[in-house]
């Protein structure tokens, strides 16, 4: 019985392999007519990304997403993606007004999209990030084209936001909704100067500040301080606030990483304000640092000048993450 | 009377010197940090405290770190020498004993999933895991009457086991487990005394208890019977230490995090003095140890001034692997003897033959490729699959099955075969158990090429396995290099692999915490995947091994059976001992590179696979190498098909899953055997 069974499938098994071989050419066949039938949308876009200039044929319809930033874009130009990397986590980290569509699927991590699920999405456009994508590039490319951004590219990391606006504005353009995309950055524009107002009328135009996110990496209290470049750094400035620490060089994510004792260097400032974004678990200046006078005689918390920002603040996101951001920022600064 | 005297100028030195050592060493040490502040306020904070910052930044961040370097330094160090002691290794140490990863999985598990556990600094969770692990490992190598090599290699598989299950934690919780990436490393960084005062009274207890206990363990080095001879309870006494050991070791961890390379060197300087009663012994090793973390933290700030941290436990192993490796270098052969040179997993019970293995190996790859195309995110579509090919032709799945799936079994198979057979040569080359691509070294070395390509380098990721490569092979000269002057002694030859492989993965951690935000990345990459693997790995970098290393290695496979008689039998039936080694290892080394870049360091395989095989058909090397083959290859299109399956749409890296599987049904396989 198992010798019969063992034939029988190694059998099998040579079978499919002599069927794929020969199976090739007609596979390639049905992808150039695919293409054929593309062309009768006569629409091309060209865009640069992380490679140079890309064509895209066609609008896109079925987008996968596979970083969180664009797939928040979509949903502000009034697209919903066909799929999303890691949906559970985007819900549970970005608090942003739109949610996705029930039809949105989820098609694996971030870091390791699950090629299968993208590809029965049988998407028409696949958005990628170079660091985290640009090995599976060629593997991405057999399901559908890619366009790969490169937010931490050199010429990225001198202005997240910027980029981030650019990359809003090259989306738009890639799924035809110029208009929409428009509307979405006057909308935050509107809104950073509805918040620029309230700071002008606080009076807090000109302050130095700085601005951090804490947490507890278990036994050690991590403070990530932003840097000029960062989305919160360029929100700042244009609220017409004054970072009071700056790099020789950006930093690639737009932070760095301190301990407390760094916070000293700034403490000659009279009128510095101190923002920082806090877990409501861990808020590491009301548990750790509570009783602590390295942290208590710090003049800006002497002062009381130190703003909480909840914990869902999200400073790597979109247009629609960043209206949030903007507000956030403002509402912890201006006490009306 | 001259050699009375040098007698106690080496005492002044080890006690004195190393306590003034530790005095000047803390003095830098508080003199570092983000703000300049004079030493003469750095005095004066000390010893006439005023309510001022400058002062409150000594008191209240620096002393307490410096004070903490040492008593973890101290504390690991100790526990280290006691782990020498009992289980008779000069390898022993929290982490080769899988300690340090048990202590760490537990409180990374219980960050993510039961955070009411971590309060206390997480030390219940980090004692329960390590005395937990340390029971497996003890139990699974056969208890009390373990073999030091039988211990140390369940603790080699315990630690495959649980830092995989840790990365498997950090790949899915990526944003939870962000901030312990740094601390994963080990760090020293303190906001407050609260450390110092919680871990200095539970050091202070294991402490006394293990002075208490240091006559009879001196007994204890007579060999066990000689003890019980002497009316030792053997056992009471290996328990106690024991305990207390682990709890050294998780007293650090849960506040400073896994620092490995100090419980390993500190009690080899001592012993190097001459050191061998364990009252001196273990004070020596705590002073010692204390000198060489808060001498690798000073460095750490040297070497990166700026704001971020470096991880202190990551600098102490490059330190400490350098000064291993000169250790190793100078050692007699008599030190470390013979003894972990006999390959044993087990006894081989069933002398299946040949003719019936192979076959059935054939036909459980067969099976399981068929299952592998068969599998996605809807299951087990067999019928489905069937169709696509002799039914209706259905273009979707077609695709699906030929740009997806085929290619990525087929590479799972290739490479799970060519990474068993690097093991199963590595193993009889260095005639060690422990032997495989990652034990010398290779694998971290492909770390190294694969970050520095990435990160330094900053071009383009297609060239990562290329860098992988060129950082095996760069690795793997260096131990070669290194061990010309041992004559590729089998146990120098591994203690070296130890050594490199800690550096390397020293300036992994390095850069993976410098790099931040890209670490996910790169982790999965690390942890071995056959992820989005096709045809062009097929092509790249599988085909060479196939036609040119198994054929090369099928002619030379029985000077592998000369080798294992030993050296001398080896030599006295003509073989050139060093070359045959060295040739094999080669080739072994080019396997390992072409497999790491073709899937990144999947590792366990070449570990397991030989094992598993001679269980099958004896210890015959020419036997062993096409068993082996099958084996490992069909343990790694098991793992890629349920790495695809088990949580689609998320993927959990293979080398993973090989571990997860591999390493209990291997533990298991010990315990049975014993």
């Amino acid at each position: 019985m198992m010798k019969k069974l063992a034939i029988i499938s190694f059998l099998l098994l040579i079978a499919f392999l002599a069927a794929c071989g020969g199976n090739n050419n007609d596979e390639e066949k049905t992808n150039s007519n695919t293409e054929d039938s593309g062309e009768q949308e006569q629409r091309t876009v060209t865009i640069e990304d992380a490679r140079g200039e890309q064509t895209v044929k066609g609008t896109p319809e079925n987008i996968v997403a596979l970083e969180w930033s664009y797939a928040e874009n979509l949903l502000a130009l009034g697209v919903q993606p066909a799929g999303v990397a890691d949906l559970d986590g985007f819900n549970k980290w970005l608090n942003i007004d739109k949610e996705f569509a029930d039809s949105v699927e989820d098609v694996g991590t971030r870091s390791e999209p699950n090629l299968e699920a993208i590809k029965r999405q049988d998407p028409d456009l696949i958005i990628a990030v170079k660091f985290r994508h640009e090995q599976y590039l060629d593997q991405l490319e057999k399901i559908a084209p890619v366009v790969m951004f490169a937010p931490y590219g050199d010429q990225a990391i001198q202005d997240h936001y910027g980029n981030m606006i650019d990359e809003m504005k090259k989306l738009a353009k890639i799924v035809d909704k110029k208009d929409k995309g428009k509307q979405a950055i006057a909308d935050l524009n509107a809104l950073i100067d509805e918040q620029k107002q309230r700071v002008a009328d606080a009076g807090l135009e000109g302050s130095p500040y700085l601005a951090t996110q804490a947490f507890t990496a278990q036994n050690t209290p991590t403070i990530r301080l932003f840097t000029d470049n960062s989305m919160v750094g360029k929100l700042m400035k244009k609220f017409g606030f004054d970072n009071a620490y700056s790099t020789e060089e950006p930093e690639v994510y737009g932070y760095t990483e301190v301990t407390l004792e760094a916070l000293q260097n700034y403490q000659d400032q009279a009128d510095l304000q101190f923002l920082y974004i806090a877990q409501d678990d861990d808020n590491i200046f009301e548990t750790a640092y509570k009783d602590n006078p390295a942290w208590k005689n710090l003049s800006f918390v002497k002062n009381g000048n130190t703003h909480r920002l909840p914990g869902d603040t999200w400073t790597f996101g979109g247009v629609l993450s960043n209206q949030v951001l903007a507000k956030q920022l403002v509402d912890a600064m201006v006490k009306e | 009377m001259n050699s009375r005297l040098r007698n106690f100028m080496t005492a002044v030195l080890t006690f004195g010197g190393g306590t003034a050592l530790l005095c000047i060493l803390v003095f830098i040490h508080i003199n570092q940090g983000s703000v300049s502040i004079s030493i003469g306020t750095v005095i004066d904070a000390i010893i006439a405290p005023e309510d001022n910052l400058a002062h409150h930044t000594v008191r209240m961040l620096r002393l307490p770190r410096a004070v903490l370097g040492i008593i973890a330094g101290g504390a690991l160090a100790v526990s280290g020498t006691v782990l020498q002691t009992v289980t008779k290794n000069p390898l022993s140490s929290a982490s080769t004993l899988g300690i340090h990863s048990g202590t760490y999985f537990a409180v990374v598990l219980s960050t993510v999933f039961f955070p009411v556990v971590m309060v206390g600094n997480g030390i219940i969770a980090a004692f329960v895991g390590g005395i937990l692990t340390f029971l497996i490992v003890f139990v699974l190598s056969g208890g009390s009457k373990a073999s030091p090599v039988r211990m140390v290699l369940a603790g080699m598989i315990v630690t495959f086991l649980f830092s995989s299950l840790t990365s498997v934690l950090q790949i899915f919780y990526e944003n939870e487990t962000a901030g312990l990436f740094l601390w994963g490393s080990g760090t020293l960084v303190q906001n407050d005394w609260n450390g110092v005062t919680f871990s200095l009274p539970i050091v202070a207890v294991g402490l006394l208890i293990l002075l208490v206990m240091s006559f009879k363990m001196d007994t204890l080095t007579l060999g066990d019977d000689v003890a019980v001879a002497l009316g030792q309870n053997v056992n009471l006494v290996k328990f106690i230490s024991i305990t207390a050991a682990v709890l050294l070791t998780s007293v650090t961890v849960s506040v400073a995090g896994p620092i490995g390379f100090v419980g390993l060197v500190a009690p080899h300087i001592i012993k190097l003095i001459g050191y061998r009663k364990h009252l001196p012994l273990i004070i020596a090793s705590f002073i010692w140890g204390g000198n060489v973390l808060l001498l690798a933290d000073v460095l750490a700030r040297v070497i990166d001034p700026s704001f971020s941290e470096l991880p202190v436990g990551a600098i102490t192993a490059l330190i400490g692997a350098p000064w291993l490796i000169y250790l190793v270098l100078r050692m007699k052969r008599s030190t470390y003897g013979d003894e972990n040179t006999s390959v044993i997993a087990g006894k081989a019970s069933v002398h299946a033959p040949l003719k019936a293995v192979i076959p059935i190996l054939i036909f459980v790859i067969a099976v399981t490729v068929f299952v592998s195309l068969a599998s996605g995110n809807y299951g087990f579509e067999p019928v489905l699959l069937w169709n696509t090919f002799f039914g209706d032709a259905n273009d979707f799945m077609l695709g699906l099955v030929m740009d997806l799936r085929l290619p990525r079994a087929l590479v799972a198979l290739i490479s799970g075969m060519v990474l068993a057979v690097s093991g199963l040569v590595f193993q009889g080359v260095l005639r060690n158990p422990l032997a495989d691509p990652s034990v010398i070294g290779i694998t971290s070395g492909a770390g190294v090429g694969a970050l520095l390509t990435m990160y330094v380098f900053g071009v383009s990721a297609a060239w990562i396995p290329v860098g992988a490569m060129i950082g095996s092979l760069v690795f793997f000269i260096a131990v070669m290099v290194l061990a010309i002057r041992a004559q590729f002694q089998p146990t120098i030859l591994a203690l070296l692999g130890i050594g490199i492989s800690a550096f390397g993965s020293a300036i992994i951690q390095i850069l993976v915490v410098q790099a931040d935000l890209g670490v996910a990345s790169a982790l999965t990459w690390l942890s071995g995947t056959t992820y989005a693997r096709g045809w062009a790995e097929l092509v790249r970098f599988l085909i060479w091994p196939v036609l040119i290393l198994f054929p090369l290695l099928m002619i030379r496979i029985r000077v592998l059976d000369t080798l294992s008689l030993g050296d001398d039998t080896a030599k006295g039936l003509g073989l050139r001992v060093m070359s045959a080694r060295f040739q094999l290892a080669l080739i072994a080394t080019l396997l390992a590179a072409f497999s790491v870049a073709a899937v990144g360091s999947i590792g366990f395989i070449g570990l397991i696979a030989p094992h598993l095989s001679r269980l099958l058909v004896g210890p015959a090397n020419q036997r062993l190498l096409p068993v082996t083959m099958l084996v490992g290859g069909a343990m790694l299109v098991v793992a890629d098909v349920l790495s695809r399956t088990l949580l689609a749409p998320s993927e959990i890296p293979s080398g993973i899953l090989v571990a997860i599987i591999g390493a209990p049904y291997f533990l298991w396989l010990m315990r049975k055997r014993a």
